[in-house]
């Protein structure tokens, strides 16, 4: 073995004397003179190199004379592949993808050093899923981002009605300006590309393709169509909503099979992002093409219609799809709970079936109630089982209510479907009141208040949460129990009951600390932001100032949610807004009032 | 495979070592599904092949052809199997790669090569290269290892200690950063020597990651 193998570095680096610090200063050196001058593509002088990736390098360049800013995309070495023919193809394309005219999509200038390089319109922004990380946790984050992707939408229907497809929507072709105005790029050159050899035609991803749809995935660019990127842009506004990337396989393996399947890596866009957006994501980026929306004018139809809070088009198909779907997985667990109250939640959302299939369906249930009401008897008489039952019954009766909220809102025949469908529950738990742990009693409970809430029956609802609250103070500390004590406060707050209001947050609290579950981030900060605006209009302001300075120790999901809201209510109360920061929690050591 | 003239080749260079226990980046690379491995590999050593281009005189254009023929030479050359790494470091193996893209690019542009290339052309053709371009890819390389550890280590070195070293990086004796910090020599040498022993440590480290572990 040589000497230099035993301490590689130091020779080389000169660590054995003083010269590295030398060697540092050269190195630093070298990268500014190379900065410094970088050279020219045609008449364009290259100031700065902006991204490099699979198809090629893009720069920010200067016209000398107009000193206008421009962006170039040089793209990859030409192959031998990429012969004449490919090249005039390629070139018509760009013409064709030049001659479009959208304020949302960014402009084609020209072509120039000898057909590779692309001068495009220069804009200042970030990519889209960076812009969306710096808006979350605003006040309106929600609604910025659902504007900005509208407006992608109908840019990019836009450019369908011109028989152009994008092919490659992903955050880094999509910019979006201080102003909150987006810009497409590189629309339609993907395809041509592809008939290059690139690396990734060589067997490697130089990245992961995590915005391609299955088709694209399994046949390739040329099988894609309006679908395509109607999929793509529902991976983006996923990834923008929620933070996270919808597939996130280790292997591309794993990753293939995971699109293919439509079998997103995380639980993200249901507990971070409101059902009725949810569906039109999911929809947007549903498995089969055939289930998508058929347009993107379609899409940004939906978003529309969801920024006015008007049905969409996916919510109401995605119910129907639930309860049908609900319906055949829970055939049994229905029966358990009796369920005349499940059933005729099934029923109420059948009803928004057109004629005769709504009758057959009706029948065939109401001959299933008979046979799972038998089979309920005799599985009452297993005492245990009962329970746990019970407790998979109440899961039912959430997605039930979380499927029916909105159409139950809009018709007041079906509200009463529901009405009649929770008393049924409620009679139910009544009768079975002896054989069910009080926990489980009010989780159940829990469910069926926000149930009713959910159809604007507050005052059944508050019967639950009152009753909730009576049993859990006998009881073992749950989240339950804390969170109807946070409804109640905010109901008092809301009809100025200021000190009731303070009561119940503040044995609320006390319950959320004892209690060994983890309560739900957002239910948790809204809980939060009402009980330090209940107990600063009640005059506790040391109070009120010390459950601000607690809240930096939420976890982060529940800081992001304060984050806008903090400054203006320590504003509005004349408290000290503490230091807030998403990044990491404060130590424990964090100074306190 | 022998390798051809323009290819990568796999002689052995006076720096071999004697024996591996980890694999190399090159044996990463080659991995089955190592997407991941080549992501990382353009992200790092771009800054070393387009230093080395821009030092010998290309323009940027040109130097980012020339990474992108070595990424697809290389492809090749790791798919064919034709880099043995118990045979020679990475380096010298990526500079013949890099050397014959460099070539290729300048006999398809036909345009005039910088002096120190027209000085090597015999020894391009070979795929070695002449001493002055060996010369110019072992300072670029150092830089590059120079520049990667450093950047890791501005983040964990907290400000006080990175604002004495910047003085003494930007050329400042000891007792002028003394002076200017309010400190003593013996706090200003201390800090110097902790961003040395942290810079030889990562420095080795990111070498062993290049060549596997001996």
């Amino acid at each position: 073995m040589h000497a230099e193998d035993a301490t590689p570095t130091d020779a080389d680096f000169g660590f054995g004397g003083d010269t590295w610090i030398d060697h540092l200063r050269a190195a630093q050196g070298s990268r500014r003179d190379h900065e410094a001058c970088l050279g020219a593509i045609g008449d364009y002088e290259i100031q700065a190199v902006v991204a490099r990736g699979g198809q090629g390098v893009v720069y920010k360049a200067r016209q000398p004379g107009t000193e206008r800013s421009v962006a170039i995309k040089r793209l990859l070495l030409p192959s031998a592949e990429f012969d004449a023919r490919a090249r005039r193809r390629f070139q018509r394309e760009v013409e064709v993808v030049a001659s479009l005219r959208h304020p949302n999509i960014v402009t084609m200038h020209s072509v120039i050093d000898d057909g590779r390089s692309i001068v495009m319109e220069w804009v200042e922004g970030s990519e889209i899923d960076r812009w969306a990380d710096s808006v979350r946790g605003q006040r309106g984050d929600e609604a910025r981002i659902i504007e900005v992707f509208r407006r992608v939408a109908t840019a990019i229907a836009y450019a369908h009605g011109r028989a152009v497809l994008h092919r490659d929507i992903k955050p880094s072709n999509i910019l979006v300006t201080s102003e909150d105005e987006a810009k497409i790029l590189d629309f339609g050159l993907a395809r041509d590309l592809d008939n290059a050899v690139t690396l990734t035609q060589l067997g490697q991803f130089s990245g992961t393709p995590t915005h391609a749809s299955p088709e694209h995935i399994d046949h390739g660019l040329h099988e894609v169509d309006v679908r395509s990127d109607v999929y793509a842009l529902g991976t983006v506004l996923y990834r923008c909503l929620t933070g996270r990337l919808p597939f996130e396989g280790k292997t591309l393996a794993r990753l293939f099979d995971d699109i293919r399947e439509g079998r997103p890596s995380n639980a993200a866009l249901s507990s971070t992002v409101p059902r009725d957006l949810a569906a039109i994501v999911q929809k947007a980026m549903h498995r089969d093409r055939d289930k998508r929306y058929a347009t993107m004018t379609d899409l940004a139809g939906d978003l529309e219609r969801y920024q006015r809070r008007e049905p969409t088009t996916a919510r109401h198909a995605t119910a129907v799809e639930h309860a049908s779907a609900f319906v055949r997985r829970h055939k049994s667990l229905a029966s358990m709970l009796s369920i005349a109250g499940v059933l005729l939640l099934a029923l109420a959302v059948q009803e928004w079936r057109a004629g005769r299939e709504i009758e057959r369906e009706r029948n065939a249930l109401r001959d299933r109630v008979a046979e799972r009401d038998a089979a309920l008897h005799k599985a009452e008489q297993r005492g245990a089982q009962h329970e746990v039952e019970m407790l998979k019954a109440m899961g039912v009766v959430r997605t039930f209510a979380s499927v029916i909220s909105d159409i139950a809102k809009e018709d007041e025949g079906v509200r009463e479907h529901v009405r009649r469908a929770f008393q049924a529950v409620e009679d139910r738990l009544q009768k079975s009141r002896l054989e069910v742990a009080p926990a489980v009693a009010n989780a159940m409970r829990g469910a069926v208040a926000r149930g009713l809430e959910s159809i604007g029956d507050h005052e059944g609802a508050r019967h639950h949460w009152e009753r909730i609250v009576t049993i859990g103070r006998n009881t073992e500390p749950s989240i339950e129990v804390a969170n109807a004590l946070a409804t109640l406060g905010r109901a008092a707050l809301d009809d100025g009951r200021v000190h009731e209001a303070v009561a119940y947050y503040r044995e609320g609290e006390a319950v959320r600390r004892a209690a060994s579950e983890s309560y739900d981030p957002r239910t948790l900060s809204a809980a939060k932001l009402s009980m330090i605006d209940a107990l600063a209009r009640a005059g506790h302001i040391a109070e009120a100032q010390r459950a601000l300075l607690d809240a930096r120790a939420e976890s982060r999901v529940v800081r992001r949610a304060l984050a806008g809201a903090v400054r203006e209510l320590a504003s509005k109360h004349g408290l000290t807004a503490p230091p807030w920061s998403l990044e990491a929690k404060p130590s424990a050591s964090a100074p306190r009032k | 495979m022998a390798p051809s003239k323009d290819e990568p080749g796999t002689r052995a260079t006076s720096d071999t070592p004697a024996r591996r226990t980890s694999p190399t980046l090159l044996e990463r690379l080659r991995a089955k599904d190592a997407h991941e491995a080549w992501a990382r590999f353009e992200h790092e050593y771009a800054d070393l092949v387009l230093a080395y281009c821009r030092r010998i005189g290309l323009q940027v254009v040109d130097a980012e052809d020339v990474w992108q023929a070595t990424l697809l030479r290389l492809l090749g050359a790791v798919e064919r199997f034709e880099y043995d790494p118990a045979r020679g470091r990475f380096r010298s193996f990526l500079f013949v790669v890099v050397r014959s893209a460099v070539v290729a690019m300048q006999r398809r542009r036909a345009s005039p090569a910088s002096a120190v290339l027209e000085d090597s052309s015999a020894a391009a053709s070979e795929g070695t290269g002449s001493d002055a371009e060996s010369e110019a890819w072992e300072a670029e390389w150092r830089h590059f290892h120079l520049r990667r550890a450093f950047q890791a280590l501005e983040a964990e070195v907290d400000a006080r200690a990175r604002r004495i070293f910047g003085d003494l990086l930007a050329g400042l004796d000891i007792d002028e950063v003394a002076a200017r910090h309010g400190t003593t020599r013996a706090a200003v040498h201390k800090v110097k020597q902790r961003v040395r022993d942290r810079l030889r440590e990562r420095i080795a480290a990111q070498v062993r990651h290049e060549d596997g572990e001996s």
